[in-house]
């Protein structure tokens, strides 16, 4: 056994010596564990702790301190750029171009060799990291959104203000404010970031400053700013009752300057803020003044920075509803509380107490001498002279238009009654039609016994059971109607200059005689009560919304309470003659004034 | 290519042993050394950025096997083809806490050749001392290793195999040694010289001709066994 294991050991000693085992160089190294100081420092434009880079020049000088170790390199993360340095220091080159402005996030990861030896840090798997983040913030020295702050001092003077520029300050040299025909305006204090503009009045204007540097870097735009022009907010004050009040509130130093139709001169270099123009009286036509209103510099009078504004003030109280102001004709329902006016052929509506037009408006076939009485229905009575045209009041349609019969001229107003019965009188002789208002047929037909054969004026009682007329001068016929025949008649003798009957209550008679108004019973022809009023004056009409009786003169309005027997209302007039209607006072010449606060009780 | 030429001299040798009186079967364990200055410059030339690397081996010399069979058709001649083997390494290489790196250049050579050897004493001196010389062939085999291990991290490996023939001559002396009967101990010394040397790099990796060179000192002891015919 011992030899053959002898010779086995043998073949194995030999086989194993066959291949030369070469030999390990195992060197024990220090693993590095401990982490190690390390910083960066970067030297750029900042802004306290942001980083500031302006447009192309981003000069961002860094470096590395790796307490004594070797400096691989780093990377740089800005945006959507990864930039790669070797070495400790350097600059780091910025591509501004695709750097849009905003705040972004600098990071920096550098990296320092172990020191080791090892075969990892020999290459490159093997070193100290150290992660270091700014705040950056890239801003364009031309951004056109900088715009300059503006506000107007105690003084009246337009103050300007920028912000300083964020970097620059040891090169800076001056701010320069520029606008549009002034002299440029040069800066020298980088803290002085405000301007007062002491010749600057409100016209348009566009400021520009802008802050320049002896290194060579872009021009920092601080801001415009463009001014659209302050007008000089003229406000017409219409409260009143006797005159119209301008005023204006122009914020700036200026004095004003007013004059009456290009020539007269009203006021001259006022520093008030206010003027009072007395009122017409109501109805005068032509009554449109008109104003030049110039704003001035006091200090330098300079006429090409003056301000302009052109005013026309109507100086007749209330509203123009027919600007014809020629023979203006109205109606009135008191359901829709609208006024319904014109002059020739179109009628057009106006809401009551606004006084502004309700958008209704409609042409009728011929020349519009009056409008009827509709006080039970939204339907208007437009009546021309051969005809009436029956109208839906909101929409101003015609429903209907009735000839006139036997081709008469009518005197006095039609009415509507509840049950749609069109009454009108018509002269030559005087005749009493009564007209179905559906159908438009002609139903009866009276004639009014009248003394002479001349034109009367008649009023007929929107309930169709009375009929007022002139019988002769010193007379004053009143038809009783039932069922639209006639059944009584009553002849009041009465002198009168003017008469009117009440719509709301037709038993209601008033008679003007020489500075006397006298009230009548129409059914018994008895006197009610009797007034003493202004002499000279015509009794026009009962407002069917609030019951007054207007009475006029040339020169004057009264609106007079019959129930209390008082004058509730008298302004002046240039316009006759005048109906109350709606508590709206309405003048011959197309003027409108709505008095409902000044009626009331 | 090898099998070829050892199919041949097995034919020869018996062929020889079928006219002749002895047949000698002999082994031998030496120790050889190689200039391979080829190789090792190539081995110089491998400088990667490792600041620990060292050439740990550079072609040191290594222990031979040889088989050699004889025939002694004279008392003094005797002639037979023999079978070498040598291998022998370079190696550049660094470990340490992180992982390892080598290069290593690892050759084989398997030498067959042909040998004379002359006698000076007859074969009944105990002590025969003698004068030989062989020549013939060394197949090469070269297989470069280099890999890169980071632990956990990394791991690149690259190899490449070469092939190649050499022609040599080794003139050496030595001496048998009687020990009883028919078994000798034989120790002689020799020269191995070169005359061609060739390894082919068909990856074109080396820039330059690559081969190793065998020729050395070779110093071998063994036993010797004769086989009457």
């Amino acid at each position: 056994m011992k030899p053959f294991l002898s010779y086995l050991f043998g073949i194995v000693w030999l086989l194993s010596s066959c291949e030369y085992q070469i030999h390990e160089n195992y060197v024990d190294l220090e693993k590095p564990s401990n982490p190690v100081e390390m910083g960066i420092v970067l030297n750029a434009e900042n802004t306290g702790d942001t980083l500031v880079v302006i447009d192309r020049y981003a000069q961002i000088f860094y470096y590395l301190e790796t307490s004594g170790l070797k400096p691989m390199g780093c990377l740089f993360r800005i945006g959507d750029q990864t930039i790669q340095q070797p070495g400790g220091s350097g600059i780091l080159p910025l591509s501004l171009f695709a750097l849009q402005k905003g705040n972004y996030t600098l990071t920096c990861e550098m990296y320092l060799h172990t020191g080791s030896g090892s075969i990892a840090e020999d290459m490159g798997y093997e070193s100290y990291m150290g992660t270091f983040t700014w705040p950056l913030k890239v801003i364009d020295p031309n951004d056109s959104a900088r715009q300059l702050k503006h506000r107007i001092n105690a003084a009246g003077y337009l103050e300007l203000s920028w912000d300083k520029p964020p970097v620059g300050a040891s090169a800076f040299t001056h701010y320069a404010l520029s606008a549009l025909s002034e002299k440029e305006v040069i800066i020298k204090d980088i803290e002085q970031t405000s301007f007062v503009h002491q010749s600057y009045i409100g016209g348009m204007r566009w400021f520009q400053v802008y802050a320049y540097f002896n290194d060579g870097r872009e021009p920092w735009r601080c801001g415009d700013l463009v001014l659209s022009g302050e007008s000089l907010n003229l406000v017409m004050d219409y409260s009143r009752q006797d005159s119209i009040l301008i005023h204006w509130t122009n914020p700036y130093h200026t004095v004003i300057s007013i004059r009456e139709g290009g020539t007269d001169e009203l006021v001259k270099y006022s520093p008030e803020r206010s003027l009072c123009i007395p009122y017409l009286p109501f109805g005068t036509k032509q009554s449109l003044l008109y104003f030049h209103v110039t704003a001035t510099d006091p200090e330098n009078r300079n006429e090409d920075m003056d301000i302009h504004e052109a005013l026309v003030v109507d100086r007749s109280p209330g509203t123009c509803i027919t600007p014809d102001q020629n023979w203006t004709r109205t109606g009135y329902n008191p359901l829709l509380k609208q006024l319904y006016a014109s002059t020739q052929d179109i009628v057009v509506g106006w809401s009551v107490p606004s006084l502004e037009p309700t958008g209704g408006q409609c042409r009728v076939p011929d020349f519009i001498v009056g409008y009827g009485v509709s006080l039970f229905s939204e339907k208007i009575l437009v009546c021309e002279t051969p005809a009436v045209n029956i109208l839906d009041g909101k929409t101003l349609q015609t429903v209907i238009r009735i000839p006139f019969a036997e081709n008469r001229t009518i005197t006095g107003e039609p009415v509507l009654t509840v049950d749609d019965k069109l009454l009108s009188v018509v002269t030559f002789p005087m005749k009493l039609h009564v007209y179905n208002a559906v159908l438009g047929d002609l139903e009866y037909a009276f004639e009014l016994p009248v003394q002479h054969h001349h034109t009367c004026q008649s009023f007929i009682a929107p309930n169709g059971k009375l009929v007022y007329y002139e019988r002769d001068t010193e007379e004053i016929g009143v038809l009783t109607l039932d069922n639209y025949l006639v059944n009584r008649e009553l002849v009041i003798p009465v002198m009168f200059e003017s008469w009117c009957v009440n719509p709301l209550h037709p038993e209601q008679l008033f008679v003007y005689h020489r500075g006397k108004l006298t009230q009548y019973d129409g059914v018994k022809g008895s006197v009610l009560g009797r007034w003493n009023v202004p002499l000279h004056m015509r009794v026009s009409n009962i407002d069917p919304e609030s019951g007054l009786l207007l009475l006029y003169s040339d020169d004057k309005a009264v609106i007079f309470n019959p129930q209390s027997g008082q004058e509730v209302y008298s302004l002046s007039i240039n316009s006759w003659p005048c109906q109350l209607l709606g508590n709206t006072l309405i003048s011959e010449s197309g003027y409108a004034l709505y008095l409902g606060k000044e009626l009331q009780p | 290519m090898k099998r070829i030429f050892l199919l041949i001299s097995l034919c020869l040798a018996t062929a020889f042993a079928s006219r002749g009186q002895e047949l000698t079967l002999e082994y031998n364990l030496g120790y050889a050394t190689f200039r391979m200055s080829n190789l090792k410059d190539v081995l110089s030339e491998v400088n990667p950025s490792l600041t620990h690397l060292k050439l740990t081996d550079n072609f040191p010399a290594h222990f031979t096997h040889q088989v050699k069979v004889g025939y002694s058709f004279n008392p003094t001649h005797q002639a037979g083809i023999a079978l070498d083997l040598m291998n022998t390494v370079g190696n550049k290489g660094v470990a340490d806490y992180s992982g390892s790196y080598h290069f290593t250049l690892r050759t084989k050579g398997v030498r067959l050749g042909s040998f004379y050897r002359i006698s000076i004493l007859p074969k009944e001196n105990r002590f025969r001392p003698y004068m030989q010389l062989t020549a013939g062939v060394v197949f090469n085999n070269g297989k470069l290793s280099e890999e890169l291990n980071l632990e956990g991290v990394l791991q690149q490996e690259d190899h490449l195999s070469m092939d190649g023939l050499n022609l040599f001559v080794e003139p050496a002396i030595g001496c048998q040694v009687r020990l009883w009967g028919n078994l000798a101990f034989n120790i002689n010394a020799g020269y191995e010289i070169d005359i061609t040397k060739k390894l082919t790099d068909k990856s074109n990796r080396f820039l330059r001709d690559i081969y190793p060179d065998w020729s050395g000192l070779r110093i071998q002891g063994g036993l010797f066994y004769i086989l009457p015919l």
